[in-house]
Order: structure tokens, then sequence, then C-alpha cells
């Protein structure tokens, strides 16, 4: 499916489709607790007892107090890259971060404390593609790290397509 | 395996702990609260969720098994490789639905750490959250720019599930706009549309081949909506613009209780 093939030619060739957004590596497994922000691009929810945790799309999850349902207040905002899932149980949070799976203590959301990273569970392949959408995509080049999200771009001479 | 058996255990498992949470409302969301821990519940669209003392995680291709008897320990168990463009998972029961590309798998969890398929059923290439009860499972399927763009398909399959080695599909029921993520309450499905909010079909209207089951539908509020759940008697949307949680107890005036949108 990552199938490239593309022909020499001295014209150049633009198609609409998704680039690659990176995040260098070092930075890609830095996890960290922050105040409520602004939602960029809500993802997955998970309800938990009385809170809600919502992904944003890549960046990391917010966590809602919901007690009181008709003003629930946002309590904070834990980075996680590459992040596209979340779950809790016994007030541990779980979440992908890119290739590994990491936990969290959030008992305490003001004191959020780091607890294990699973690494490599999830394959690096899936890193390299949007897998939401078909089509044209500049190739994802690992040198530059890992890829935080994609964004729609007019890409010029595409040589990957899925 | 007897399924009724497990459906009663998962029951009762959920009784009593409704018991000590004192929720008053309690088979109104005996459906859905089986799905997951009952101190928690993820979405038709979920990529990761928790069963128990296990989390089962897809990615791509395949199914990944981690335990977390202490989930702040989490340990790796394995990886059963699925196919291809797996996209979403749901627990029920003793059962795990994996959604894909290709169609719908059951996995069985006789053995929590180590899901066998039961069965694989197929379907066109599209899109697919799945949700199921003891009899029936639930999918959504859409064909557009990101899954298949070059076939258009707007429809819910309704697949009986009472024989899980087996799933034979019932209805293929169209839809209006493309239908994204599900849930259930009682004999209503609430169907995501995206900008075309919440749309709630009648099941048994489904069932018996009726052409419009549609009964009410959420909209307004800016609601681009993706995925629904019920919980602790609401019900909570997620959408391209942010979060809502809704009151539906009268299913004909289903009135909004707070949001938090982007700009928010």
């Amino acid at each position: 499916m990552l199938a490239s093939c593309t022909k020499k030619s001295q014209e150049d060739t633009y198609a609409d489709g998704y680039k690659p957004v990176y995040i260098s590596k070092e930075l890609a497994f830095v996890i960290s607790s922050n105040g409520p922000k602004a939602f960029t691009s809500p993802g997955k929810m998970f309800l938990y007892q009385n809170f809600i945790y919502i992904t944003d799309n890549g960046t990391g999850v917010h966590i809602i107090d919901n007690s009181d349902p008709v003003n629930p207040v946002k309590l904070a905002f834990i980075s996680i890259p590459g992040v596209r899932d979340v779950v809790v149980k016994n007030n541990i949070l779980l979440a992908d971060n890119f290739t590994d799976l990491i936990s969290l203590d959030v008992s305490d959301v003001a004191n959020i404390q780091f607890k294990k990273r699973l690494q490599d569970i999830y394959p690096m392949e899936n890193q390299l593609y949007p897998d939401f959408a078909t089509g044209s995509f500049e190739c994802a080049d690992t040198s530059y790290g890992y890829v935080l999200t994609w964004e729609r771009a007019t890409l010029k001479n595409p040589k990957c397509y899925r | 395996m007897n399924k009724s058996i497990l459906s009663i255990l998962s029951l009762f498992v959920f009784f009593s702990w409704s018991l000590i949470s004192g929720c008053d409302k309690a088979s109104m969301d005996s459906i859905g609260e089986t799905r997951t821990s009952p101190q928690g519940k993820s979405g038709s669209t979920a990529r990761i969720v928790v069963k128990g003392n296990y989390l089962y995680a897809v990615d791509n291709t395949s199914l990944k098994v981690v335990n977390i008897t202490n989930p702040a320990d989490p340990s790796y168990v394995r990886t059963i490789d699925i196919g291809f463009g797996i996209e979403t998972i749901y627990p029920f029961g003793d059962y795990l639905f994996v959604g894909s590309n290709m169609g719908m798998f059951i996995y069985g969890l006789n053995d929590p750490s180590n899901p066998n398929q039961l069965s694989a059923f197929e379907h066109i290439t599209a899109c697919d959250p799945v949700i199921a009860n003891d009899s029936l499972a639930f999918v959504t399927l859409r064909n557009n720019e990101v899954c298949n763009r070059w076939a258009e398909t707007k429809q819910i399959e309704i697949i009986n599930i009472q024989d899980v080695f087996n799933p034979t599909l019932d209805i293929i029921y169209p839809t209006q706009t493309y239908p994204y993520g599900l849930d259930m309450l009682d004999t209503l499905l609430f169907v995501c549309h995206g900008s075309a909010g919440v749309v709630i079909y009648d099941i048994n209207k489904m069932v018996q081949h009726q052409m419009n089951a549609q009964v009410a539908s959420i909209t307004g509020f800016n609601l681009i909506a993706y995925d629904a759940i019920f919980w602790q008697n609401k019900l909570f949307v997620i959408g391209q613009n942010g979060f809502y949680q809704f009151d539906y107890s009268d299913i004909h005036n289903i009135t909004l209780i707070s949001s938090i949108l982007k700009n928010q």
C-alpha cells in the first residue's frame, strides 16, 4: 500500500494531498502536564467516573471535571506527542505515544505522575503514512523525527500514494 | 461456549457495581455498561479498550494484548495479526468486535490473555465502527475521501451474531448522510452523522425492514458529530468542534446540558 512509483519527467506535477508535520526524536517522547488549553483537533473521548478524557489528535489529552454537568471544567492538558486514544483504569491513564504505550497516575490532577513506558508496542510503519486518508502524500522521512500530524498541502511531484 | 450464561454473568457483575454506586437508572444503561470496566467507557471509534485485567489495542494490522492487572505497571503479552485496515475495537460480553476496512472480526475471550478469532464477516471496503449486544452487531459504513473514495456508500448494517461463529447479514439500512460512531440505548440506535448531527433510529423498525426508522435527531450547536457515548444517564458526543452532553429523558426533545467548543 506504500507503493511509490514515479516517472522521471521534465515537468513538475502537483497534487492535493497530505504532508507530514514532524516532531524531533528527542521531543517525541517527552510527556508533560500543563494547564488547560483550548481544543485544536478533538479526537477520542473516554468517560471515567465524573471525568472526561478527550484526546487532541497527535498532541495530548484534555482532562475535564464533569462533577457539575452544567459546568464542566477543564482541569489540565497532558502533552503526549502522537496520541490517538486514551483509557483510564484505577486512576491510571494509559495512552499511545507514537510507538509506545505509557501509563500515568492521574489521581491527583495537580500532580500527575509518570509511571511506565512500554516500548515498541506499535509498529513504526504506522507512522509512515496518513492512515485516515487515501491518495497522494509526501513520503515521511524518519531522519526528521516522528510524524506528529498530517496537514493538507499541495504536493510537488508526490512520490507516495495510498 | 454458552453466550446466555456469559451475558447473565456480565449483567450480574454490572448490577453488583450499580448497587455500590447507587445508580438508580441501572436498566437504562445496562447495555452499554457491560462494555468496559464499570468505572469507565470508550466509544465505538476506540482503538484502545479496557476489559477486566487486559488492555486491547489495535493498530492498522494487529491486535495487541497488554496485562493491566496493575495498570500503573502494564506488561506486554502478545500481538495477534489480523489483516489490513484495522480501525476500531469494541468489547461486549466475552467478545471483542474488531472493525476493519474489509469487515468485522469477532474474537473470543475464553482466555482473555489470548483472544482467538471466532469469525470474520466481510463487507465492502469502507470505514466501519461497530457495536453489539447479545444478538446483533451494528456497523456503520461510509465510503468517502477517507476510505475507498471510489465507491460511495452510506449505510448501517445489522448483523445477526447469535451464532458468533457464523454471523449473518440481517439488514442493510441506507442512510441520508455518512454515518460515523454510534451507541445504543435499549431499542434505539444513536448514530453520528457528521454535520447532520446525531440521528436516532428505532432498531425494531430497522429489523422489520421499514425504510424510515428515524425517530429523532440532534442538530445545531455547530455540532459535527463523530462519536456518541451513553454515560451516567447522559449522552456524550464528540465532534469536530468540541464535546457536548445532552439530556435524552424525552427522546423527542433532547436538550443540550453543556458543551466545550474549540474556542473555549
